[in-house]
């Protein structure tokens, strides 16, 4: 039987291009095409080469087997022990994305209008050294400010190298579509109330977390899968254990407005209205309080919920405060903590303004019914002495309707009971009403998490792309920590080891200046962004479109489609016209490349790339199976700008590079590395091998699987004396955040110099119903969309978007054997909706908001549920090089030209509204003119082999 | 012997990776398939749904009228692994057999002008590696052995199911050796003829 | 599915061509013809024959392994090939005697064994397409319907070609024809209620089959009974209505094709 058909083709010799312009895009023109460059040596034979898939986020094993040099077969490879030699289509279809005839090769730089598709070839040298000067150049004229970067989640191994660039450069502004509208409203919430692991410590399954559910050791009773489709996000890992999971008994309950493959095996299936996903938490929060459900022992003794909290602040008041502990006593403990090496108690460098962050833990209070009275709670220094002070010594109030009253000032309630009050109106009623879902199923699946001995939450990243991304991320946190799902054998938030290596070399924030914080775009309204250090995108846009506080002028974007994932996409398209440079990093041009760009560099595809990365209890290397053209990591790209601009004479990139006051090594941050064997050996140092060494070692236990699972972390004692505990002010989890108040307060824990925030701090929009007047709510609480179905009559539909299992974000589209599944963005109706708005299966109908329209395919089902249509991004290769309709790529069918980068953002996160917003459909004539929908329209982007070439190790080296 | 494949529907999710690790194993051209994924529903009232996904390829009939009614013997059944296949330096491109598969699941190949379809990936199986599709399986829904041997992957996988979670697609009297799972508690088998919708998407009769 | 216009001429030329020879094998009993319009008509079936045999290869895109065709006698291209050869074969050797006087046995033998396989040629050529697969073929009445529209077919080919060799006395032929008229629409009426095809493609059914293909070549049997000046023209109008009949019938099945699935949508 013969192998993969790819044809070998003849590369077009290389003309002349110096003055005539070559068109990149989706017909291969003649100067998109390199003569093949010198061959690596010793490409003869066939080897298989054991690496890991990164055509999305997650990281499964796979083989790639490599004959002559050339990646000719991909396949799942079975040490991996969450996918067992699984492999998805988007995985599988690498090769086409490898050899894809429209990558970028080499660097090029724009030939006449900014727009006009024309492009020469430069050398590397050459890019380097002109991107160097002109960043140089505006830095010094306009300051550092007017540089800023992007990424993205597209499949991006480097994520955090635009931010390590932007501390080398001193500049404010990074951001990503994703952060505020994608995982980092989870990492705030599960940081700040479970106090884990800053990576691995949260509710998300598409970010390789939650691990026992991969352990077969142990039961799982239930799951709820939240917002996520673990199926479509990782079909190998989380959708394969999803499976073994409903086959070994675990009931699951899916909240989701689709009715997705994993919906279609749920016990309960809960059709939400996209936006209400707080109402139903706090629902759930009410009956799981009313019906016991939550776990009396965990919430009485490791969390805060039976800690009384101060009437006019909303923070759990300190026990020194009310003279019912001595200060020596008091201090001792706080001085004892403050040095746990296990888990960290320290995020400001003393207790002066406890706004600042908290330097230890003090004692706290709860209300004794034995003595009826407040009593101060130690800090446990043993699990006997913990249990000790609540089951004997004390009988710890959890709820109480009136508040008590302490040295004269009424009011004091415990947390649990502020958590009761702020759920109590959220009954089944009130709660079907906004949630549009049937009574009788939300408490059926209340009770399967109610009655279930072990329970998860899997939370996704839909309810991270809406105004309510801090409230809904801090639920999931809260139901999780009700149910005490924590570190115990089933639990999915764990502490278990991880490998002394870095799978990326970090953000060198020791580099990062209180100027810079000052002056980042949106930080200080919105300070859970801190947490990656990024931007608030809507602001970045508003500061070019007036100048104010200073315009940005030059972009360097490294990811794919900023013209499909951006919300509001025609506010991305009016802000390229106003900048001076745009340089895109990417491995093949998209609709932001021929709108936009300046300079193009080609970067590498995953079968080209080196990364470490942990899988369960093992290491696995990513290593590449080939490197083509002239394509670079990009982290080099990052790295050869810092040194070109440091020999035009910025002092910061010189600092970067040398490290000269030790800022970066200070706080464990990896500096600038100068050739591209130092990127690849920096991520292995701390295992005390080379990379080579590594690849030749890798996949290996780095720690047996039994001692792997180290359960009840928070249980050992800390060298400190005391128990180590969690990440947090108390100690213990937060249920009720007071790290969300803290973070309002002053942007602590993230902001490198919360000094420079604490004395603006944010207000509670939530005020009005809450004890807290200045930080973030510390309890989730509902906010109706602000474009409502209850209310809007011009546009009754609300909008979702969701993952496909052939694509991740905008990447792919261009990739024939995934391409011809989904050829066109489908717009999912329900039939009761189809036939009152007048479309049709199989027909084009428009789909509009307020911002704009656009077109897609019906499909009508039941699959989404009545008042809602559905619709995944898209954007159209096909029309890059179609003359006088490139735009036709993002204008014809990007879903994000509807969507809401204005109006209300989460006071957390400063998410804006890229889902639960309204629409209206409608028919259309037909197709957008030109698009590509049959299978053999997708022939021209069939993989072209191409032969290996040398890694560019630097193109500046230093003197 | 009789080699076929089971699959799992409880627990196969429609991710195309068995469509595309096919494609990628045999060099398929674009809109010609061995294998592909159709959906089936969601059918009932809502929100009370049921929806299955159906991977098809060639079924592997006991008796197979592909073999019968080829002129050149082309299309046959191998006689050491009782794999029904074609051979393409017989096949005269009459597309007889294309016409007498129930299923509809052999395909023109239009560069070489002659019938293909699924070969349960002999190049690899003689080698003692799975079916590109049953490997690459993400959902571990796939599997592939001799029916006629209990200790086969098949063989388990059948054994564990419940005896009415086990169907085949319609038989008009080709039987279909190929095995489909799906339990009742998640959705209704529905017989294949019944189905309505051409494309991808599959409903059930009268919804 | 896709007409396979290719197949259409095969089954319509041959099945023709068979009818015929029916009426040459009856000829050479009821001896109605004087000159030398059944070596003509024998002749004219051979070259139909011949014809729809090259149509039906044009079909196949590797018709270099034909060859081995004949090794498969399960398949209904098998049973086709065999009795499109012996039928050609025994009108062949017809002719031969013909020309070269033989005795009148020997003739009859071979004329009623052309005949014979020609007729059932004219079936049988249907019954490949009944296929337990194809729900909508899958049934008796189909080669019925395929054999009996060639039926006024072939006799009006015959006819024909007597009356172009001025042949008198032809009337038998001619209610030959009114009787395969009404068997061609009455077999293509049966085929087309029973599997609903009637009332998918009503033109063609109705109007092609049914009217044109059946009703036209009748009434042209019953007014050429009496041998009347336009025998020949009204041999011709119903050679030429019974041709769109019997490819109408043809499209018909093509054009309702009913798979048991159609999963890859290449049927």
């Amino acid at each position: 039987m013969e192998q993969a058909m790819m044809s070998r083709r003849g590369f077009t010799k290389l003309t002349a291009l110096a003055g005539a312009g070559a068109a990149l895009g989706a017909a291969i023109g003649s100067g998109n095409l390199v003569e093949s460059a010198e061959a690596k040596t010793s490409t003869q034979g066939t080897i298989k080469v054991k690496t890991l898939c990164r055509a999305c986020v997650a990281r499964c094993a796979a083989i790639a087997t490599v004959e002559n040099g050339r990646v000719v077969k991909l396949e799942g490879n079975s040490e991996d022990g969450t996918t067992h030699g699984g492999l998805c289509a988007k995985g599988l279809a690498g090769i086409q994305a490898l050899y894809n005839p429209n990558r970028n090769k080499y660097p090029m730089r724009r030939v006449g209008e900014r727009g006009g598709n024309q492009w020469e070839r430069i050398s590397w040298e050459e890019a380097i050294d002109e991107i160097a000067q002109k960043l140089w150049e505006s830095k010094q004229q306009y300051g550092p400010e007017s540089i800023f970067m992007s990424t993205g989640g597209g499949g991006n191994p480097q994520f955090w190298s635009v931010n390590r660039f932007a501390a080398a450069i001193q500049s404010p502004n990074t951001f990503e579509p994703g952060c505020a509208q994608c995982y980092l409203p989870r990492m705030v919430s599960y940081k700040l109330m479970y106090g884990g692991d800053f990576m691995t410590g949260n509710c998300s399954m598409a970010d390789s977390n939650c691990f026992e559910m991969y352990n077969p050791d142990v039961n799982i009773d239930a799951v709820v899968v939240w917002a996520a489709q673990p199926a479509a996000d990782t079909p190998p890992g989380g959708g394969r254990v999803m499976a073994d999971r409903r086959a070994a008994g675990c009931k699951t309950v899916v909240v989701d407005p689709r009715f997705t493959a994993d919906a279609a095996r749920a016990d309960v299936w809960l059709p939400i209205r996209s936006g209400t996903d707080v109402a139903m938490q706090l629902c759930w929060t009410k009956y799981i309080i009313e019906k016991e459900g939550y776990d009396k022992d965990f919430c009485l003794k490791w969390t805060n919920l039976p800690y009384l909290v101060d009437p006019d602040n909303g923070i759990p008041v300190r026990a020194i405060d009310l003279g019912l502990v001595s200060a020596e006593e008091n201090e001792a403990q706080i001085q004892a903590t403050a040095a746990d090496t296990l888990t960290g108690h320290t995020t400001a460098p003393n207790n002066d303004n406890p706004a600042l962050g908290y330097f230890g833990i003090p004692y706290f209070v709860i209300w004794d019914k034995k003595t009826n009275g407040p009593v101060a709670v130690p800090y446990p220094k043993s699990e006997q002495e913990l249990n000790d002070f609540f089951d004997n010594q004390v009988d710890a109030e959890l709820f109480n309707d009136a508040g008590y009253t302490i040295n004269g000032k009424g009011g004091y309630k415990t947390a649990f009971q502020l958590t009761k009050e702020r759920a109590d109106e959220w009954d089944l009623q009130k709660t079907t009403d906004i949630t549009w879902c049937d009574a009788a199923d939300i408490e059926a699946a209340i009770d399967i998490y109610c009655q279930a001995q072990t329970a998860g939450i899997i939370g996704g990243v839909a309810t991270d792309q809406n105004p309510q991304s801090g409230q809904t991320s801090a639920g999931y946190a809260l139901l999780a920590l009700l149910k005490g799902d924590v570190e115990k054998p089933g639990a999915l938030l764990q502490r278990f080891p991880k490998p002394t290596m870095a799978d990326e070399l970090g953000g060198m924030y020791g580099l990062v200046s209180a100027e810079m914080e000052a002056k980042r775009l949106g930080f200080s309204e919105h300070r859970g962004i801190g947490q990656w250090a990024m931007s608030v995108i809507p602001y970045v846009f508003e500061a070019i479109e007036t100048g104010q506080p200073y315009k940005p002028r030059i972009w360097l974007e490294r990811s794919g489609n900023k013209l499909q994932n951006l919300a509001e996409t025609e506010r991305c398209y009016n802000a390229i016209q106003e900048l001076d440079l745009i340089v895109h990093m990417y491995m093949y041009p998209t609709s932001f490349t021929i709108e936009g760009a300046d300079y193009v560099l080609p970067i590498i595809e995953w079968l080209e790339s080196n990364q470490p990365i942990q899988i369960l209890n093992k290491v696995f290397q990513r290593q590449e199976a080939t490197h083509l053209f002239e394509t670079r990591n990009e982290a080099m790209i990052w790295s050869d700008l810092t040194k070109r601009m440091m020999e035009l004479g910025d002092e910061d990139c010189r600092r970067a590079i040398e490290d000269t006051d030790g800022c970066v090594s200070k706080m464990g941050g990896i500096p600038m590395p100068l050739t591209d064997q130092e990127e690849r050996d920096a991520h292995v140092a701390g295992l005390g091998m080379t990379w080579d060494e590594f690849c030749e070692k890798a996949p290996y236990e780095f720690v047996s699987w039994e001692d792997w699972h180290t359960y009840y972390y928070y249980l050992q004692q800390d060298p400190c004396g005391y128990l180590t505990g969690f990440g947090t002010a108390s100690g213990k989890c937060e249920p009720y955040s007071e790290g969300y108040i803290t973070l309002g307060l002053s942007a602590s824990p993230w902001a490198m110099h919360p000094e420079v925030f604490v004395d603006n701090p944010v207000e509670n929009p939530n005020a009005a119903n809450s004890l807290v007047k200045y930080g973030y709510d510390p309890l989730p609480y509902y906010e109706e969309p602000e474009e409502s179905p209850l209310t809007d009559t011009e546009y009754p539909l609300v909008m979702s978007n969701g993952r496909l299992p052939m694509y991740h974000h905008g990447t792919l589209r261009n990739v024939p054997y995934l391409r011809e599944i989904y050829p066109v963005p489908e717009v999912w109706v329900y039939p009761d909706d189809a036939a009152k708005y007048g479309v049709e299966d199989g027909q084009w109908a428009w789909v509009r908001s307020r911002r704009g329209e656009i077109r897609g395919k019906v499909r009508v089902t039941k699959g989404v549920r009545p008042g809602e249509v559905y619709m995944e991004r898209f954007w159209l290769p096909e029309f890059l090089d179609q003359e006088g309709k490139r735009d036709q790529s993002w204008r014809a069918v990007t879903v994000n030209r509807l969507s809401n980068s204005h109006g209300r953002l989460s006071d957390v996160n400063g998410t804006y509204t890229l889902r639960s917003y309204q629409v209206s459909i409608a028919p259309a004539d037909g197709a957008p003119e030109g698009i590509w929908m049959e299978p053999e329209d997708f022939q021209p982007w069939m993989p072209e082999y191409s032969d290996p070439t040398e890694v560019i190790q630097t193109c500046v080296t230093l003197s | 012997m009789r080699n076929a494949l089971v699959v799992d529907l409880d627990r196969c999710s429609g991710c195309f990776s068995c469509e595309v690790a096919c494609k990628m194993e045999n060099g398929i051209a674009l809109g010609s398939y061995y294998n592909k994924v159709l959906t089936v529903g969601p059918f009932g009232e809502f929100p009370k749904l049921s929806q299955y996904f159906l991977p098809v390829a060639c079924q592997q009939c006991e008796n197979a009228p592909c073999v019968h009614v080829c002129p050149t013997g082309a299309s046959y059944r191998d006689p050491d692994t009782n794999v029904v296949l074609v051979d393409k330096a017989k096949c005269i491109g009459c597309k007889y057999c294309m016409m007498a598969c129930p299923y509809g699941v052999r395909s023109w190949n239009q560069e070489e002008k002659v019938v293909e379809k699924c070969t349960l990936c002999g190049h690899l199986t003689s080698n003692g590696e799975l079916p590109a599709c049953v490997h690459n399986c993400p959902g571990g829904a796939r599997f592939y052995g001799d029916l006629d041997d209990p200790s086969s992957d098949v063989s388990k996988a059948l054994a564990a199911a419940e005896p009415d979670a086990v169907h085949t697609l319609t038989d008009v009297g080709n039987a279909p050796a190929t095995s489909y799972i799906l339990s009742k508690r998640y959705a209704e088998w529905q017989d294949s003829s019944t189905l309505q919708g051409a494309g991808r998407y599959l409903q059930k009769k009268g919804e | 599915m896709e007409i396979q216009w290719s197949l259409v001429l095969f089954t319509v030329l041959t099945g023709g061509a068979g009818w015929a020879l029916g009426c040459v094998a009856v000829d050479e009993f009821t001896q109605k013809t004087k000159n030398d319009t059944n070596f003509i008509a024998a002749i004219v079936a051979i070259v139909l024959a011949a014809v729809g045999g090259i149509a039906s290869v044009t079909h196949l895109s590797h018709p270099e392994n034909m060859l081995a065709a004949l090794s498969h006698p399960t398949s209904g291209i098998f049973t086709e090939a065999l009795l499109v050869g012996l039928t050609a074969v025994f009108a062949l050797v017809y002719v031969i005697l013909l020309k070269r006087n033989a005795a009148a046995s020997a003739r009859k033998l071979f004329a009623v064994l052309a005949a014979v396989f020609g007729i059932v040629l004219a079936f049988a050529s249907g019954a490949s397409y009944m296929m337990d697969a194809q729900t909508a073929w899958n049934t008796p009445l189909l080669p019925l319907a395929y054999g009996g529209t060639t039926m006024p077919l072939g006799v009006a080919v015959y006819l024909a070609v007597a009356l172009a060799k001025h042949e008198e006395g032809m009337g038998q032929y001619f209610m030959l024809l009114l009787v395969g008229g009404a068997v061609a629409a009455i077999t293509g009426l049966f085929y087309g209620v029973a599997t609903g095809v009637a009332s998918q493609e009503p033109l063609l059914m109705w109007g092609l089959v049914v009217a044109v293909g059946g009703v036209v070549p009748a009434v042209c049997g019953w007014l050429g009974r009496k041998m009347p000046p336009s025998a020949l023209a009204l041999a011709g109008v119903a050679a030429g209505a019974s041709f769109a009949g019997c490819v109408a019938l043809r499209c018909a099945m093509w054009a309702t094709s009913a798979v048991v699935n159609n999963f890859f949508g290449m049927l």
